[in-house]
């Protein structure tokens, strides 16, 4: 490195020049050392402060190279073998740093499932973290999930045990996807285990199917005018004892609600779904309209956000406790509505509850 | 709740400009600024047989941010002698834009009520009782008035009232401006005698 003074002799002015390491080195720190030939006395002390700069600048950069190459290394002499185990063609995405791999399993009807491994880097230990779309919690034995050289190839195994105790659920659930109006989720992921679906005009249901007895009665939840929801619900009582376990759920449904259930080969989407009547948008934070008037002439459907905003604006609306009464915007009928959305909550028919709860256990043993 | 505000208007932009019978009652809704949906502007087209047939008028549209939980704000651009609506501010007097007011209705119903207006006066309900008085007395001089100023402000043709015409010339070679003078005129049944004094008490 050279330093040149300019002739009036001013610190401030030198010129410093240097090789293309030293360079690299110093150029994020371009505007400390003219901070530092401004402020300095003489060349000594300059020099003084420039060496304890360049040695801080050296010790940082040093730490973070070697800060990945040991994580980098480290995972690699422990995964790649484990990788070739499992075989390539099921290794889906790996990203830059080696941090976080995702595999992938095609079962016997060619469902892809995945299984994300995150390394969390902890001073020396580096855990492993699982995610996967399965509908059910993977259960991995504590003292070898810890550690390193197990986790890859053996959650994996796990994993592809528990996407085969799901079979069942998959398929139900593919049944309703592919043969119903799905109105949520939007884009149901495997792990997604709710399912809302029209089931005629204005009406809709949505259940809560258990991943591991797929074909029991699921929770479930109606939508639509009390007197449509009561009617259904009525029937359903009726005819709980003709459910058969070993019919599919929506064959079950079918008969047990006396209805054939709108499929995608025999009618339109929008027979079934109307937008809400007072933002006229279909989605209002994610949700649909799930609030209908209960005068049969109207039928209107709305979002619970915007009926009880409209509710709360209307001069002639009462309350009674947590509830508001007032008018359909539309037909003028009296409508009531709860405060605090208080009207969600499941209607339980867990007739196998204590069965279902058996089986979590069996698994966590295993 | 101005999410919901916005995204509901631009709905009914929407169905505004593509409904064919919204074209058919010669009904229109632009924005006045690009991308501002608070602030925009109504036309309505005078309907037949009536003293407004053939005019443009215009309305001033103003959507609040508890659209559509409140009603949204309007008022007339274009001066039109109605007893419902102002003849100085445009101020309308419509239920539906007061307290009778539901999220069902949308500009597009909105804009075609205040078309039912112009051909339905309510002068038992007035806004500009003066309006609504000569409505109420004078039947034909008040039809003749209103078509005066259809023709004088919303560019309706002018056929029926050349006579007015004259007379707010005459008046207004005094000094005072057209739209004074036919104010005055109106407000005093045509008389000019009245309607200078009119002019000068103000």
């Amino acid at each position: 490195m050279r330093i040149a003074l300019p002739e009036s002799g001013l610190l401030s002015q030198a010129k410093i020049e240097c090789d293309w390491k030293l360079k690299n080195i110093l150029s994020n720190y371009k505007q400390v050392i003219q901070q530092k030939l401004e402020k300095a006395a003489n060349l000594i002390q300059f020099m003084k402060e420039f060496k304890n700069l360049l040695e801080e600048s050296y010790k940082v950069k040093l730490g973070t190279t070697s800060g990945i190459d040991d994580a980098f290394s480290l995972s690699f002499k422990e995964i790649l073998p484990q990788l070739d185990d499992i075989g390539w063609e099921n290794v889906d995405n790996i990203d830059d740093l080696f941090t976080s791999i995702r595999l992938v399993k095609r079962d016997l009807k060619s469902r892809h499932h995945y299984i994300n491994t995150r390394f969390l880097q902890e001073e020396e230990i580096c855990t492993p973290v699982f995610t996967t779309d399965l509908p059910i919690p993977l259960h991995l034995p504590k003292a070898k999930y810890q550690s390193l050289k197990f986790s890859i190839k053996e959650s994996y195994h796990y994993f592809c045990e528990a996407i085969e105790l799901c079979q069942a659920f998959f398929d139900v659930m593919d049944e309703i996807d592919k043969n119903t109006w799905v109105l949520e989720p939007q884009k149901a992921s495997r792990a997604s285990k709710e399912r809302r679906f029209c089931l005629g005009k204005n009406i809709s249901v949505q259940i809560d199917v258990n991943p591991y007895y797929p074909s029991t009665i699921p929770q479930y939840r109606f939508f639509g005018t009390d007197h449509n929801v009561s009617l259904l619900k009525q029937k359903l009582n009726n005819n709980l004892q003709l459910w058969n376990e070993r019919k599919s759920l929506l064959t079950n449904l079918q008969k047990i609600l006396e209805i054939s259930i709108p499929s995608p080969t025999n009618s339109q989407k929008e027979e079934f779904i109307t937008p809400c009547g007072i933002c006229c948008g279909y989605r209002l934070n994610a949700t649909l309209p799930d609030k209908v008037c209960d005068y049969s002439l109207c039928e209107k459907q709305f979002h619970s956000l915007c009926l009880l905003e409209w509710l709360k604006t209307l001069p002639s609306s009462r309350t009674s406790f947590s509830v508001i009464h007032g008018q359909c915007p539309y037909c003028k009928k009296p409508l009531n509505h709860y405060k605090l959305g208080s009207n969600c909550g499941y209607e339980f028919c867990d007739v196998n509850g204590l069965l279902g709860i058996g089986m979590v256990y069996k698994i966590q043993q295993h | 709740m101005a999410n919901i505000s916005i995204s509901r208007v631009k709905r009914e932009f929407a169905e505004v400009v593509k409904s064919e019978e919204a074209k058919r009652c010669g009904i229109c809704i632009k924005m006045l600024n690009e991308n501002n949906f608070t602030k925009l502007l109504g036309e309505i087209t005078g309907p037949p047989d009536t003293p407004y047939e053939g005019g443009k008028f215009l309305v001033d549209i103003e959507i609040p941010d508890s659209y559509p939980f409140n009603p949204p704000k309007m008022k007339f651009i274009t001066r039109i002698w109605h007893p419902n609506i102002s003849s100085v501010t445009g101020a309308i007097c419509l239920d539906i834009l007061k307290d009778n007011w539901a999220a069902a209705l949308t500009l597009r119903t909105v804009l075609m009520s205040l078309q039912v207006l112009l051909s339905a006066a309510e002068p038992d309900d007035p806004q500009d009782a003066v309006v609504a008085k000569q409505y109420n007395e004078n039947i034909h001089l008040f039809m003749k008035t209103a078509r005066h100023w259809s023709e004088a402000y919303a560019k309706a043709r002018p056929i029926k009232t050349q006579d007015f015409h004259e007379k707010v010339r005459k008046l207004s070679e005094t000094g005072f401006s057209d739209d004074s003078c036919r104010t005055a005129l109106s407000k005093s049944g045509w008389d000019e005698q009245r309607g200078m004094e009119t002019l000068l008490d103000s």
